[in-house]
């Protein structure tokens, strides 16, 4: 499958030097609380889309409504439908809130991680903008140069319909499940990226610093396609502690990528302790394609996510490498989904979850091997460690093998840190405190050395942080 | 006194005949009716129960089976086993309904240990009974529908009772058979180990060559008290028209052992359960099970390792070899509680395949909720290694010589469980034959 | 349990135009659709996550059937899967109707 040539993008965000950056659109609005069909004619409305896509979104609305909640997974039973506000305006986002109803926890993050001043206030959703313009245009010029498509998802639909409606909700259908369907039908902001063949697009893109507050929202939805041969790397989030006041975050995104073509998709996730993170991910990749999923779970009340890639080309690979850490509190419900569909495809998922105090992570994923998907090779391994006696894990894997020509092998492990090594740091000078932070820091090892440099950093400190004073 | 075959079918007046044919004490047929009314109150397991997704029971259903005639003991029940004979210390065989008599050597008996059919235990040792046979009616697994049914129906049957010390070198054989096609077989057995008793205990299910569907609704409960050790060997060979359902719980007490094994040789369609329960410390468990599917059969297997003992231990392995269209189902689930500090829960699930139309599902679970334990768990899905093969081949083997040869050694060690070299041969020979296949 | 050969399913009167009802042929589950006047048989699992084909919607423009769990489309005559998250087809069977009943053949 390949595309017609694109002529290079135009951007749609206008910049205001005094006042940051804005997107062009019309006076926008925030709906009342609940979800109501006219509510989404109202969000289709303001974003001026095309009939088919305000279609699309109210069959998610049918499909959210007739739904049941999951009888599975984490605990969504406070979660109030009614009293959530499917969409916000920008600039009332920093509106009513007031830095000083920060919580303490969250300013103290911003100042051990030496988060700028500017940074602390988006972050902390009491700041509408971001300025960091001068990062955005530089991105932006780069990727012209190269013919890659990189903007807001509100834009690309604009400016690129058929690509987008070619592509849409064909990864994850509208009715795939509740969260999906309720994301078809609210989603607003994300990402679209497009790269044409052969492209090796040379810098990460980092949705952090394209985005404005509007976009930052609850309801984001992404889309990446990689054209035949393309190489694109894509980051989003980042490991300070974003503090929302929205406590439902329910995110798609779906990657497509096409013959040899490469992408891998980071995210690091560290949502404020209030927050339930439930994101549908998926990916197609076509012969001799590999897609990665790099996947870090650290904060929210409850996450649930389980990054999926269909293996449907020939040759082509899949890998999901994911780390959780539950804190009290907190639920991490997380894994992957890997289906082969086609000859001679290979995948691995290694996932790592820890909990801490009374935190419980779960892993749950499936691999699956369909007939016909012959020399298909996998490996999955789970590894959770506990640090306290009150933290919990569980582990449910789910494997489905059609083809007997297949390799498949599991593992998983649950443990706490070895005494011995504890005792060995500590022999060494370092308090248990600081041995345990060395510990849990090499236990994730595997997924933090897969990150861009400063983004290993700063996870490393944030490990520290979250390891203080959880000793007792 | 003959039973009326018109009532052969399900139904509470069915439970009345069959308590009433075998002279129980009235308290016995209550608690039979009562099961009989959870039975009614339960749902049958649908499609839409995860435990049940996939695992299809073709239509069958347990009202629809004869569950009690009058039936001549079959001439010669011991040649469907395929254990030796002359062995044992003890034996019983069971006919369809019909309970033989239960032999068991002098000396154990001016030891006493009990092992003898359900009624004459609950007549003779009401007590013991009451305490260990089905004391709880509410079941709370996939089989809940089943072993209510079960508790309701059963005839024959067999309760074994070792008392405090008592070792049995030689092992006990329980064979039940099933002779007619249409009909529902209904068992249960009950071991009960005091304080450091020893028994190997070979249970065994074999059918007459069936010409269509049969049921066997099975339950087994297992009890070892502190420092106990039981072996349980559960040969499951059943003829290939029958659906069989299989609920076996084992609760090992401080200090304990209780290893049970499982060949699963047999029947075309099989939801088999087992629970193994370890509420003390220091109890140590190795359940290892062997699955042979071919044709279009399939087999579903629950495990489930439940430590709440600190110190405790448990190993779990489970291997199929799968041919043709033939489909297996794994769910294992490791459930270690706050309490059982320091234990250490293992489960392997491995399945060959041998055809490109088999398929195995394996969904090998844990729930941890303490800290300081060690639990993995692990899978493997596969054909025969190509280097072994290979390997085997250039060696002179030919191709089918040397899939048999990798197949006796992958199923090599779960006969390696078996702690009786008697049986053992005996088994590895109809175990070899149905592994390695006819071709 | 599972048999080949042709199987009487159900009366016609069973299967109402525009409609889909679950049958078994020969131990096997099968989803039975009417669409446009023609019948067609399929595997009532979905290739996806086994729920029932037989209670998803369906499209007589289209001639496929989206399972109720997920959505994944199947289509009507061949089983071919025809989005996500399904990967695999269902199988499909031949039909017959004699008038007062219908047949289906499993090979």
């Amino acid at each position: 499958m390949s595309t017609e040539a694109i002529q290079p993008p135009t951007t749609s965000i206008e910049f205001d030097y005094k006042h940051g950056f804005h997107d062009k659109e019309k006076a926008a609005i925030t709906t009342d609380p609940g979800l109501s069909e006219k509510i989404v004619r109202q969000i289709s409305a303001l974003k001026n889309e095309p009939e088919w896509m305000l279609e699309l979104r109210l069959q998610g609305l049918q499909a959210f409504e007739s739904r049941p909640m999951p009888d599975w997974g984490a605990d969504l039973s406070e979660i109030k439908f009614d009293d959530i506000r499917y969409y916000v305006k920008a600039t009332d986002r920093g509106a009513e809130d007031n830095w000083d109803d920060v919580p303490e926890y969250i300013k103290n993050t911003f100042d051990r991680l030496g988060i700028p001043e500017a940074e602390k206030k988006f972050l902390a959703g009491v700041g509408a903008q971001y300025d960091s313009e001068v990062v955005y245009h530089s991105i932006q010029d780069q990727m012209a140069e190269q013919g890659v498509i990189y903007l807001d998802m509100d834009g690309g639909l604009r400016e690129h319909e058929d690509l987008v409606k070619k592509f849409f909700a064909k990864m994850i259908p509208v009715n795939d499940n509740k969260f999906a369907a309720l994301n078809t039908a609210v989603w607003s902001g994300g990402s679209f990226v497009y790269v044409p063949p052969g492209v090796k697009v040379d810098l990460p893109l980092q949705a952090y610093f394209r985005i404005n507050a509007e976009a930052a929202g609850q309801f984001e939805r992404t889309l990446i396609i990689a054209d035949e041969g393309a190489d694109v790397h894509y980051i989003e989030g980042c490991t300070a502690p974003v503090y929302a006041r929205d406590s439902l975050h329910s995110a798609v995104v779906e990657i497509i990528a096409m013959p040899n073509s490469h992408v891998r998709y980071t995210t690091i996730q560290n949502w404020s302790n209030n927050v339930y993170n439930l994101v549908t991910k998926r990916a197609f990749a076509h012969e001799g394609a590999s897609v990665e999923w790099i996947d870090g779970n650290i904060g929210s009340k409850v996450t649930m996510k389980y990054p999926a890639i269909h293996l449907l080309g020939e040759g082509a690979r899949g890998e999901v490498l994911s780390i959780a850490y539950a804190n009290s509190g907190q639920h991490q419900d997380a894994g992957a989904k890997i289906v082969h569909a086609a000859p001679n495809t290979s995948s691995t998922i290694t996932s790592k979850s820890i909990g801490n105090g009374d935190g419980r992570s779960s892993y749950r994923g499936l691999l699956k091997v369909d007939r016909g998907a012959t020399d298909a090779k996998s490996f999955v391994r789970c590894d959770a460690m506990l640090l306290t006696p009150e933290s919990r894990t569980d582990t449910y894997p789910y494997i489905e093998i059609e083809e007997e020509d297949a390799q498949i092998g599991h593992e998983a492990t649950v443990s706490k840190i070895g005494d011995d090594e504890i005792f060995y740091l500590m022999s060494r000078g370092l308090s248990e405190e600081k041995a345990t932070s060395v510990i849990v820091t090499g236990f994730f090892e595997e997924f933090i050395k897969e990150l861009p440099m400063e983004y290993s950093v700063e996870m490393n400190r944030l490990i520290e942080l979250e390891m203080e004073g959880s000793i007792g | 006194m003959p039973i009326d075959t018109t009532i052969g079918m399900p139904s509470a007046e069915l439970v009345k005949a069959i308590s009433e044919h075998q002279d129980e004490p009235s308290w016995l047929l209550e608690k039979r009716l009562d099961a009989w009314a959870i039975f009614q109150n339960t749902p049958m397991p649908a499609r839409t129960d995860e435990m049940w997704r996939r695992t299809d029971l073709r239509g069958i259903d347990p009202v629809n089976f004869v569950a009690f005639k009058l039936s001549e003991m079959a001439k010669e029940p011991h040649k469907m086993s395929i254990l030796p004979e002359g062995i044992y210390s003890g034996n019983t065989v069971q006919t369809d309904w019909v309970c033989g008599e239960h032999c068991i050597e002098d000396h154990l008996t001016n030891a006493g240990v009990i092992f003898t059919d359900l009624v004459t235990a609950a007549i003779n040792h009401s007590e013991l009974f009451r305490q260990y046979v089905m004391p709880s009616q509410t079941n709370t697994n996939s089989l809940a529908k089943f072993t209510s049914l079960n508790a309701a129906l059963w005839s024959g049957g067999s309760f074994l009772y070792v008392p405090e010390g008592v070792q049995i070198d030689l092992p006990l054989h329980r064979l039940q058979t099933m002779t007619m096609a249409g009909t529902g077989v209904y068992s249960h057995t009950t071991i009960v180990l005091e304080k450091s008793a020893k028994v190997l205990f070979i249970e065994e299910q074999a059918s007459e060559a069936q010409t269509s569907e049969a049921i066997s609704v099975s339950g087994v409960d297992i009890y070892a008290a502190e420092g106990a050790q039981l072996d349980y060997v559960h040969v499951q060979n059943w003829g290939e028209h029958t659906a069989a359902f299989s609920n076996v719980r084992a609760v090992g007490h401080r200090n304990s052992t209780v290893n049970l094994t499982e060949f699963s040789l047999g029947s075309a369609l099989g939801k088999h359960c087992l629970d193994g329960y370890f509420p003390d410390s220091g109890s140590s468990s190795h359940m290892w099970g062997l699955t042979l599917l071919d044709g279009t059969r399939h087999i579903d297997h629950e495990t489930k390792q439940h430590h709440v003992g600190p110190h405790t231990f448990s190993d779990l392995m489970y291997k199929g070899v799968l041919r043709d269209r033939a489909r297996s189902v794994f769910y294992g689930m490791i459930l270690v509680e706050e309490e059982a500090h320091q234990s250490n829960s293992y489960q392997q699930n491995d399945n060959l395949l041998l055809s490109n139309e088999s398929r195995a599902d394996s969904i090998p679970g844990m729930e941890i909720k303490t800290y300081d334990v060690r639990c993995t768990h692990g899978a493997t899905v596969g054909k025969i290694d190509a280097d072994e093969l290979f390997y085997l081949m250039s060696r002179g083997f030919t191709r089918e010589g040397a899939e048999a040869l990798a197949v006796r050694g992958y199923v090599e060690p779960v006969l390696d469980r078996v702690p009786n070299q008697d049986i053992r041969n005996s088994l590895e020979v109809a175990v070899f034959e149905k592994a390695v296949g006819s071709k | 349990m599972l048999h080949s050969g042709r199987f009487t399913v159900c009366n016609s009167e069973d299967l109402e135009n525009e409609s889909a009802i679950c049958v078994r042929a020969g131990g096997h589950l099968i989803a039975l659709f009417r669409a446009r006047g023609k019948i067609f048989a399929l595997d009532d699992t979905c290739s996806h996550a086994q729920a029932s084909l037989s209670e998803g919607d369906f499209d007589s423009d289209n001639m496929t059937v989206s399972c109720p769990l997920h959505g994944a489309i199947f289509d009507l005559g061949s089983g071919e899967a025809l989005s996500s998250p399904a990967t695999s087809p269902v199988k499909s069977y031949a039909t017959e109707e004699t008038g007062s009943e219908i047949i289906v053949t499993i090979p």
